[in-house]
């Protein structure tokens, strides 16, 4: 009998909750935060996205404009990017908030995300950005506490457990059905992020599996929460303890988790500071020798290479012009340098995440935050790939342009262009040229390889929800006890 | 209940009723609460989570001076050796970067702030400073996203809470358990016993934050001026909050509803008011966005190159009345009018870079309006004031880097403009920053 009065107690429960003032508050503070939110990223996901476009258009029509030039002096003048933001962002703008948006492009130097919104928020929104997944994360667990701390303890004091008891009913099914009932409250809660990635999909702007993964790791997070609030309101001895000890659980796994795992991943992974780590990198360049300066000695060995290859004995006979030559190589060596120093940063940071995903162990917030900034996109390692990207993009257009410059001007021009006005002009390439370079087009990481990121947090979220269900399972014979 | 004697209290009764003082109530109410397993364990986790937080922050602290430290003899280094392979006062110019830092107040500790946001060290040199100055990944953005575990927090967010376990059944409880009329009845003045127990329960939870602050501030060698003021904030914070929570505990609604009623409003102050706040700050302040500043200035620079010279050094001596005299550049590369058009790009830039700085300036005086309907904002924001770790402290910081700026300038140009011989003893004399005044 207990499988038929399951969907009875599902909705016994639904109507009490619509009767209780409490409940009926709770769902309508649920709803709201949930459309406030909803409504407050996308527009600022979209204004974001609007800018950012704008202005790389201006950026790019800047370099196409400029004129016939010396190609060095192109080089110099650099070129900026901006981050195009993840679609999924909508749902979870993750650390974009906290990340730079725009990088300036220019040679010989490797430069950091200038203009985070962080610093121009000030002290509002610190508490996390106020987003759809930071609802259902942070607020909607504790909605269901609210509504389902007296789920079973509620039955219990007022004694109609024992008459169900009488019934007939089993105890697991009492469980099961007010699990159910909290996980209907779940769904409602689950349902925006739903329709946002269903209408990203079916605009093709996002794939299937990322949006799968991040609404479906929320549905079971949520589950994991509804799991703890029955078996806690089976165990407590009234509603008010149940809900004290439910709010204490929310505290810990929701408010304090996030930051203790921060704490704890700082000091377990050091990363040095940038500046330093600046100082580092420009000594590792002084060593190796100025490109501006064609007679640099640290140059000697590659000229003697070059001179070989050409089979000539001055650089003057070179058909190429040799200015242009070391440019390109000394970016080359350059680059290198700041890339070892930029690689090794980022494994200490991704070390450090790594730390912070341990902690999904802990407190099922982390393993969610993580999978839903994983699949939108939105995290350390997609920042990293912003920053990469645009190195590539920094280092492929120099070298471009250093090209031209061993190709296209004659070392004797190029050599008096200080002096003599004539060979100046004639060291100043067309600016055809500008407009031929390639844009920079970055996207958020392919589906894939969103989804091998997050799959690992979505099997810890599966364990918790097995573990909520054991515990469930292993309190149930408590839930009847008067 | 009477703790006085019989006696003294039959010589009374002629006069007035004779009931305990307020002293003795709260003594009383103060063993009513050691004996209340949950209320302990309450302030027991709130005082630990304070004590963690402070031993965080210190050792925060501690890693920041030392990260200072650290910068500055690494700067020094560098710019020995820098400088060493320069042959002329352009050159050298060039090739000189000096440090900036913003060293922590002592009672950074207990409020990171911005700190993690807005960078506190990094090196400039005589380049267009607005293409220097706009730094802003500090560090591991999921560490930002987290956010530190400071005191400002626990106060913050965490303390409510707590005042929300620890008030929610003060009347309920003794409502559902029916001992109230007796309560009332024996206590004479309701008033005065609910007076008492608040007065216990929030103190005890007040001490609880305010113990391991004072240890830390001690620590911290925090002034005792700026403590007292601190541990005002703090206090003020759990008083605001109890006076918020008091009209639903008297409420005759059952305990879960009390305490349904204080987490949604501890959701909607702590959450949705800073939230409604940043939307309205978006909507009144005009955004200046700082990627224009950066392009502005870079867009400056260098259309210099392609300029007649004269047009820079117009435009420079204009804003430099003091180097009206200098000689025209003839030559297509000269060092003072490379660092002229550097100054020059700075100064086109200027207008929009300040606006982007009063917009940053603005929308902080919204949300400090915002913290008048949120104790949260305004308990994080009072201790972030008295810590220098707010948002004008970062303006300031920025300040002195500008006012820095402008003495390293001061140093070069007689260089670059008069051209005395070069004499890597005059650099000696180049200026170093000052993190009190630029």
């Amino acid at each position: 009998m207990s499988a038929a009065t399951i969907p009875v107690l599902v909705r016994g429960t639904w109507l009490a909750w619509r009767r209780d003032r409490v409940a009926l508050a709770a769902f309508a503070l649920l709803a709201l935060l949930l459309l406030a939110t909803a409504v407050f990223q996308f527009a600022d996901a979209r204004r974001e996205a609007g800018h950012r476009a704008e202005h790389q258009a201006e950026a790019d029509a800047a370099f196409e404009a400029q004129p016939d030039r010396h190609p060095h002096r192109m080089v110099h003048y650099g070129h900026y990017v901006f981050r195009t933001p993840a679609p999924l962002a909508v749902l979870d703008p993750g650390v974009d908030p906290y990340t730079g948006r725009s990088i300036f492009l220019e040679g010989h130097r490797r430069n950091t995300a200038t203009f985070a919104q962080a610093r121009e928020a000030g002290t509002l929104a610190r508490f996390g950005s106020f987003s759809p997944a930071f609802v259902v994360q942070t607020l909607v667990p504790l909605v269901l506490i609210l509504v389902g701390a007296g789920a079973v303890a509620g039955e219990r004091t007022r004694g109609t457990a024992l008459v169900m008891l009488a019934q007939g009913l089993a105890p697991g099914s009492l469980l099961l059905g007010k699990a159910l009932a909290l996980a209907g409250l779940a769904a409602v809660a689950v349902a925006p992020l739903a329709l946002v990635g269903a209408v990203l999909v079916a605009t093709g702007q996002e794939a299937l599996g990322p949006v799968l993964l991040l609404v479906g790791g929320h549905g079971l997070y949520l589950l994991v929460w509804v799991g703890i609030t029955v078996a806690v309101s089976a165990l407590a001895r009234t509603p008010a303890s149940a809900l004290a000890a439910l709010l204490v659980c929310w505290a810990l796994a929701v408010v304090l988790a996030p930051r203790i795992a921060a704490e704890v991943a700082a000091s377990a992974v050091e990363v040095p500071p940038r500046s330093h780590q600046g100082i580092e990198v420009a000594q590792a360049l002084r060593a190796l020798g100025d490109s501006h300066d064609a007679n640099d000695p640290n140059f000697a060995s590659f000229r003697d290479r070059v001179l070989a290859q050409y089979g000539v004995t001055r650089v003057e006979d070179l058909p190429v012009n040799w200015r242009g030559l070391v440019a390109e190589q000394g970016e080359a060596e350059g680059a290198a340098v700041m890339n070892r120093f930029a690689a090794e940063r980022q494994a200490r940071e991704r070390g450090q995440a790594a730390v912070l995903r341990a902690f999904a162990w802990a407190s099922p917030l982390l393993a969610i935050r993580h999978l839903s900034m994983a699949a939108a996109g939105t995290d350390l390692a997609q920042h990293h790939r912003f920053v990469d990207a645009a190195e590539a993009h920094r280092f492929d257009l120099v070298q471009r342009l250093n090209r031209l410059h061993a190709e296209e001007l004659t070392y004797a021009d190029d050599a008096a262009r200080s002096r003599d006005a004539d060979a100046e002009r004639r060291t100043r390439v067309s600016a055809a040229f500008w407009a031929a370079m390639p844009d920079f087009d970055f996207a958020v990481a392919p589906a894939a390889e969103r989804v091998r990121a997050a799959l690992p947090l979505a099997g810890v979220l599966g364990l918790w929800t097995l573990l909520a269900a054991v515990v469930l399972g292993a309190v149930r014979r408590r839930a009847l006890l008067a | 209940m009477s703790t006085t004697l019989p006696g003294a209290m039959t010589t009374a009764t002629a006069a007035a009723p004779v009931r305990p003082s307020f002293a003795a109530d709260l003594a009383r109410e103060a063993r009513l609460l050691l004996r209340e397993r949950g209320a302990v364990l309450v302030c027991a986790v709130l005082c630990a989570l304070a004590a963690t937080s402070v031993f965080l922050g210190l050792a925060e602290v501690g890693r920041q001076q030392a990260d200072i430290e650290r910068f500055r003899a690494l700067d020094a280094e560098d710019r020995a050796a820098a400088l060493a392979a320069t042959t002329d006062w352009g050159d050298a110019a060039y090739a000189a970067f000096h440090a900036t830092w913003d060293p922590p107040a002592p009672l950074a500790f207990a409020a990171l702030g911005q700190r993690d946001v807005a960078p506190w060290m990094l090196r400039v040199r005589m380049l267009a400073l607005e293409g220097q100055i706009h730094e802003s990944d500090t560090g591991n953005p999921e560490l930002a996203l987290a956010g530190r575990f400071d005191l400002s927090f626990v106060a913050a967010f965490v303390l409510p809470l707590a005042l929300v376990l620890l008030l929610h059944d003060l009347v309920a409880r003794e409502r559902e358990q029916g001992r109230l009329p007796l309560l009332v009845a024996t206590a004479g003045d309701g008033r005065r016993l609910w007076i008492a127990r608040i007065v216990v329960r929030v103190g005890a939870l007040a001490l609880a934050l305010l113990i391991p602050f004072w240890v830390g501030a001690a620590l911290a060698a925090v002034p005792a001026g700026t403590t007292a003021l601190a541990s005002g904030a703090l206090l003020a914070a759990a008083v605001v909050w109890t006076l918020l929570l008091l009209p639903l505990v008297f409420r005759p609604w059952p305990a879960t509803v009390i305490a349904t009623a204080g987490v949604g409003l501890w959701v909607a102050l702590a959450l949705v008011v800073p939230l409604a706040g940043r939307l309205v700050t978006d909507a009144l302040v005009l955004r200046v966005d700082g990627a224009d500043v950066a392009f502005v200035q870079r867009e400056a620079v260098n259309d210099a190159w392609d300029l007649p010279k004269a047009a820079t050094m117009d435009a420079f001596v204009e804003s430099h009345p003091e180097w009206a005299d200098t000689a025209p550049v003839e030559q297509p590369f000269h060092w003072k009018w490379y660092y002229a058009f550097q100054q020059v790009g700075d100064e086109t830039a200027g207008e929009l870079s300040r606006a982007y700085r009063d917009a940053i300036a603005a929308r902080d005086r919204v949300a400090g309006r915002v913290a008048w309907l949120s104790p949260t904002v305004a308990v994080q924001r009072a201790l972030q004031r008295l810590a220098g770790t707010d948002v004008a402290a970062t303006l300031r910081h920025d300040a002195r880097i500008r006012a820095y700026h402008a003495r390293l300038r001061a140093f070069w140009y007689p260089m670059l403009f008069d051209e005395p011989p070069f004499d890597r003893a005059r650099l000696e004399a180049l200026p170093e920053f000052d993190p009190a005044g630029g």
